[in-house]
């Protein structure tokens, strides 16, 4: 080998990594500004969550830090067995006597003078990190996000366990600014005839309570609620700019980050799926065999990492190939008309003769209308009642508007049937999803997964919603209604602030 | 084009006012609990029977227990709730209740209002009337007698402040209870919430009011 060609390759190595920031910064500088300050309001809010939510009280968040700790000192995720706490992360529990505070909703987190001078001493002299990874049903969860919260894991190495924990939400704020600068991307590409209207979306997203709430604690639905987003966005852009290669590739390597981030992922998989074909066929005018070339190439994108995960689970890691515990359908006593009768129930109200589940009598607004507007803590504070009927009166107010606007584009909707039915099925998926997961759990006799936050992954249907009826208001008063959806979402922020603050401190 | 500015300040005219309204209301607030869950019943007390707790955190300024012991059938006879200071071994307040037929815990006003956080013993000692039942959780820690014989589980507790105050007067107690671990205050935890908030909120409004298309 010449000294001339090595130098030579060193120069193309340079020049290759000169210019990777360039592209970089290339594709940052095609974002528009104001998505980039949407994506940052919605992290602010998520960090100052983040400082009122007690440690540990967001849903599953000891489990998701005892995984990522698992990872840091062990340098693979954990494998099934039953739940073991690290030394320090046990301590820490303990003293903020968290179980307790999560079952007793009418108890705050602890504030008295020996509690708390037991916590500081806990936290300064228990340091053990050997712990076993969590909780059965969290374990069999993808590493991507655990990975990625090495890294502030990593960098509060030595500092305590509560000030890792605050470094971890950190960057789940990050995410939470990534979901909203691709719910506002969505929206250029869904909905393009009117820019101010994309702000109001992203906007009403970030500043949504139960998005907040979980964007502030350590818990792989931020990243999975950010890979949606781009999920619905790329596939906006394939339909309005044609199912390129760079495109079909950026779709198969988001299906391959979801798959490694998050079971609940596959819900989305069907509608992608069916979004890729049918942007192929849009772009080719046909259904012949050679227009699936690309979705092809964007399902083997998606497939290699995911199938070499599955082979380090089952090869090296000792853990379910698939990921089981929550999304396990080989329940016992379980029948698909029965399962069927529970999805409907689990959305709809039940029809005669269909078996009781004991779930509530009209869900919609019973159970997803009431989480979405505010249950939050551990899905266990609530609003005084009257707010939720209150609040019924915006929401079917912007679902008239947003109606009113498809109503009156019916022409352009009739063109863009197809696009639709791939939202329709990215939603069908998801909603499928969480009522099977929470029929497993039903005929397991463990409860159910009727929590509002498993739709979050499609919030880009929600801003496209209040996209729609900003639109609804007609010219004159668009920018009244959307600013004033946008003021109402500040609201609804600060007084959801306010009411997992005095959950906690002043029960 | 007026109208975005224009409905930028009424919206934050009216979060004012409705933030006002909010920290006017008056309750009497939680002083603290000793944060055991309602589970199930833990045992009774019959007439002339007494029930004690060690191990309870007395908060700074209770004025009232709210014990979870319900008179089983009709009205209780008196019943007496007395806090014994663990580390003087004297009685640091008092107080005397009645309960009624029902599922309401009982209201015990203690007298005086315990002015420090004191580790005590807590006790109920029932006169006459309907037995009490006691729910608290049945698992509890051990730490519970009657007339000096272990009894299985927790007597949940609730210690009440002495009047109700608004969210406003209630504000610095609210704050010191916002720092657990002690890396920062309360008050200045509260102070990044709020210039965390506004930042976001009001770079909200900005975007609003200078895009124009």
């Amino acid at each position: 080998m010449s000294a001339g060609a090595t130098e030579e390759r060193r120069g193309r190595g340079r020049r290759a990594r000169s210019r990777l920031p360039s592209a970089l910064s290339t594709a940052v500088g095609r974002i528009p500004r104001a998505g980039l300050v949407c994506a940052l309001v919605a992290t602010l809010n998520a960090a100052a969550w983040s400082l009122v939510a007690v440690p540990f009280q967001i849903p599953d968040e000891s489990s998701h830090y005892s995984y990522v700790e698992y990872l840091v000192e062990h340098g693979r995720p954990p494998a099934p067995s039953p739940i073991r706490w690290s030394p320090s992360l046990k301590a820490v529990l303990t003293d903020l006597d968290t179980e307790r505070v999560i079952l007793m909703p009418l108890s705050g987190t602890i504030w008295n003078r020996v509690e708390r001078l037991r916590l500081v001493r806990d936290l300064a002299h228990v340091r053990g990190r050997d712990g076993n990874g969590g909780s059965l049903s969290d374990i069999p969860e993808p590493p991507l996000y655990y990975a990625l919260q090495t890294v502030p894991f990593a960098v509060g190495g030595g500092g305590d366990v509560l000030d890792r924990l605050e470094l971890m939400r950190l960057l789940s704020a990050l995410f939470a600014g990534a979901t909203v600068l691709g719910v506002f991307l969505f929206l250029r590409e869904a909905l393009p005839a009117h820019p101010w209207t994309w702000s109001v979306g992203a906007l009403a997203v970030a500043f949504l309570p139960l998005f907040a709430l979980m964007s502030a604690g350590v818990n792989p639905d931020n990243l999975l609620f950010a890979i949606s987003a781009a999920v619905f966005f790329m596939l906006a852009r394939s339909f309005r700019r044609g199912l390129s290669t760079r495109r079909a590739v950026a779709i198969g390597a988001l299906l391959a980050l979801g798959f490694m981030t998050k079971m609940n992922f596959v819900g989305l998989l069907p509608g992608a799926i069916l979004g890729l074909f049918v942007a192929a066929a849009r772009e080719r005018r046909s259904w012949r065999p050679g227009t699936f070339r690309l979705p092809l190439l964007a399902l083997a994108v998606a497939a290699a990492p995911a199938l070499a995960l599955v082979a380090l689970n089952v090869l090296a890691w000792e853990r379910p190939a698939f990921g089981t515990g929550l999304y396990s359908t080989a329940a016992a006593h379980s029948s698909v008309p029965q399962a069927l009768a529970y999805a409907w129930e689990f959305y709809l109200p039940r029809l005669p003769g269909m078996p009781s589940f004991g779930l509530f009598p009209f869900p919609v607004r019973d159970l997803w209308f009431r989480g979405l507007v505010g249950g939050l803590g551990w899905f266990e504070a609530f609003f005084a009642p009257w707010v939720y009927d209150v609040a019924l009166i915006p929401a079917l107010t912007v679902l008239a508007l947003a109606l009113a606007t498809l109503r009156r584009r019916r022409a352009a909707v009739r063109g863009r049937l197809a696009e639709l039915a791939v939202y329709g099925a990215l939603a069908a998926g998801v909603l499928l999803l969480v009522a099977i997961a929470s029929y497993d759990l039903y005929v397991r006799r463990l409860g159910d997964a009727a929590e509002a936050r498993y739709l979050l992954p499609l919030l880009p249907l929600y801003a496209g919603m209040l996209a729609l009826a900003t639109r609804g208001a007609g010219a004159r008063r668009m920018r009244l209604v959307g600013t004033a959806i946008v003021m109402l979402a500040i609201a609804h922020n600060a007084f959801g602030l306010l009411l997992e603050a005095s959950r906690y401190y002043a029960a | 084009m007026g109208s975005v500015p224009a409905t930028i300040a009424a919206g934050w005219l009216l979060l004012a006012a409705g933030l006002a309204v909010l920290m006017s209301q008056s309750a009497i607030r939680q002083a603290g609990s000793n944060r055991v869950p309602l589970e199930a019943a833990i045992g009774k007390l019959a007439a002339g029977q007494r029930f004690c707790q060690r191990g309870e955190v007395v908060p700074a300024g209770t004025a009232a227990l709210r014990a979870y012991a319900y008179p089983i059938a009709r009205r209780s006879g008196t019943l007496t709730v007395t806090v014994r200071s663990d580390a003087s071994g004297a009685i640091v307040a008092r107080g005397v209740a009645v309960g009624e037929p029902g599922y309401e815990p009982i209201l015990v006003p203690v007298r005086p209002a315990v002015r420090d956080e004191t580790p005590a013993t807590v006790c109920l000692a029932s006169a006459g009337g309907s037995p009490l039942g006691l729910a608290g959780e049945p698992s509890g820690t051990g730490s519970t007698t009657v007339d000096g014989r272990p009894l299985r589980g927790a007597l949940r507790i609730v210690y009440l402040q002495p009047h109700a105050e608004s969210w406003w007067r209630f504000l610095p107690t609210f704050l010191s209870r916002m720092s657990a671990g002690e890396r920062w205050s309360g008050a200045q935890a509260a102070l990044l919430v709020l210039l965390l908030s506004l930042t976001a909120a009001g770079i909200a409004s900005w975007q609003l009011a200078r895009q124009r298309r």
